[in-house]
């Protein structure tokens, strides 16, 4: 989909220690927002690893630059220097073309807030990604993966939030992407309706083995996670391995 | 259809009502457009017609001397022909404020000299009174 750019000096060894592959390297990634005058740094370099088929947890107060690492990661923003590489593909050194071929072949987003298309039903909903997608799966599968086979003609104004969020997810994962990258995907709902959510990223990330990233304000969601990142003040303060994680439905906040 | 199409029906039925008023103005407007075009349009042939009955000259060209047998070449050039108006040299006379035939109130009369042979379609209008003429015989009312 996207074209190498030529340059493999920075380019991540793979496979790595672990014997999965890096999907997504990045090294030195800085990132400063300047807002008139005033300068806001948000990445102060941060280096990172995502592997192959991996739930990983952001983890960090707000500001500390989750969201921008995200959104880089995603191709939706810019990193002022470092280097980002999705598999052999530099993220940082790419036409603005190559980064819309990048997110529509390869990334799926959920956001906090559900974005979806009112007028449409849940099931046109995620179709509306599945007919433009290269190696769609059929919206009605995307559906019943997160538990919705029953309410695929419900408009999104007759689901509950959780139900949204999991249409939103369904429509993330319907076009088969490599990774699925959510930002605070239960920001916006109640413990009960969030464990859902969780439980319908953790059946994305199992059956599927899409790489899945989530950022999170709640710790306890760290648990369900293969690691967690924790990020302060634009940098990673620690990374947590857990050696065993915790399934949803024991989570609780 | 595509949910993309379907979105954009369902939209538009949702707001067929601004939909609607919104197709009246752009109607209402494009109406009196083609009407103010219609009016000028009647406005210029009404124009047109009237200068053609009453043999107003579109080009006017002033000179001392000049042979009659020039109107005929003239009549001959492309798109003039027919509507050539000759008004030969006349002697005009201002007599501001001297009463003339019976008016109170001042007037600019203006003598022209027509010669016999000059078409009927290219002599000046005359409102009213009357051709004065050396013979009786051409006095026309």
């Amino acid at each position: 989909m996207m074209c190498s750019n030529g340059n493999d000096a920075d380019q991540p060894s793979a496979p790595h220690a672990a014997g999965k592959r890096v999907v997504f390297h990045a090294a030195g990634l800085t990132k400063v927002y300047q807002m008139g005058e005033v300068q806001v740094q948000a990445l102060r370099g941060v280096d990172l690893d995502l592997y192959d088929g991996e739930l990983v947890v952001l983890l960090g107060p707000s500001g500390s630059g989750k969201s921008t690492l995200l959104n880089i990661l995603g191709g939706l923003d810019s990193a002022t220097s470092g280097t980002v590489y999705y598999l052999d593909h530099n993220l940082v050194q790419t036409t603005e073309r190559e980064l819309t071929r990048y997110r529509r072949h390869h990334v799926g987003f959920v956001f906090q807030f559900y974005n979806l298309i009112p007028s449409l039903t849940a099931l046109e909903n995620v179709a509306v990604v599945t007919e433009i997608a290269a190696r769609p799966m059929r919206p009605q599968d995307a559906l019943a993966l997160v538990g919705l086979s029953e309410r695929l003609n419900h408009f999104p104004a007759q689901l509950s939030g959780g139900e949204q969020q999991r249409v939103a997810i369904a429509r993330a994962i319907a076009k088969n992407p490599d990774v699925l990258l959510c930002d605070e995907p239960t920001g916006a709902l109640d413990s009960s309706t969030g464990v859902v959510v969780l439980e319908a990223l953790q059946q994305v990330n199992q059956k599927l083995g899409t790489t899945t990233a989530v950022i999170t304000h709640n710790a306890s969601i760290g648990q369900m996670a293969d690691r967690v990142i924790h990020l302060a003040d634009g940098r990673i303060s620690e990374v947590q391995v857990n050696a065993s994680k915790v399934a949803p439905r024991e989570l609780s906040w | 259809m595509k949910a993309i199409d379907r979105k954009l029906w369902r939209e538009l039925w949702a707001m067929r009502l601004q939909a609607l008023a919104i197709a009246m103005v752009i109607v209402s407007g494009v109406s009196i457009f083609i009407m103010s075009l219609s009016t000028l349009d009647s406005l210029y042939e009404t124009r047109e017609s009237y200068y053609r009955q009453h043999h107003f000259a579109e080009v006017f060209a002033s000179l001392k001397r000049a042979p009659l047998s020039l109107v005929k070449r003239i009549e001959e050039l492309h798109g003039v022909g027919a509507d050539v108006v000759v008004r030969p040299a006349g002697a005009r006379r201002d007599v501001a404020g001297a009463p003339l035939g019976g008016y109170a109130s001042p007037h600019h009369p203006e003598a022209v000299n027509l010669p016999p042979r000059v078409p009927r379609r290219a002599t000046p209008r005359r409102p009213r009174g009357r051709w004065s003429s050396p013979s009786p015989r051409d006095r026309r009312r």
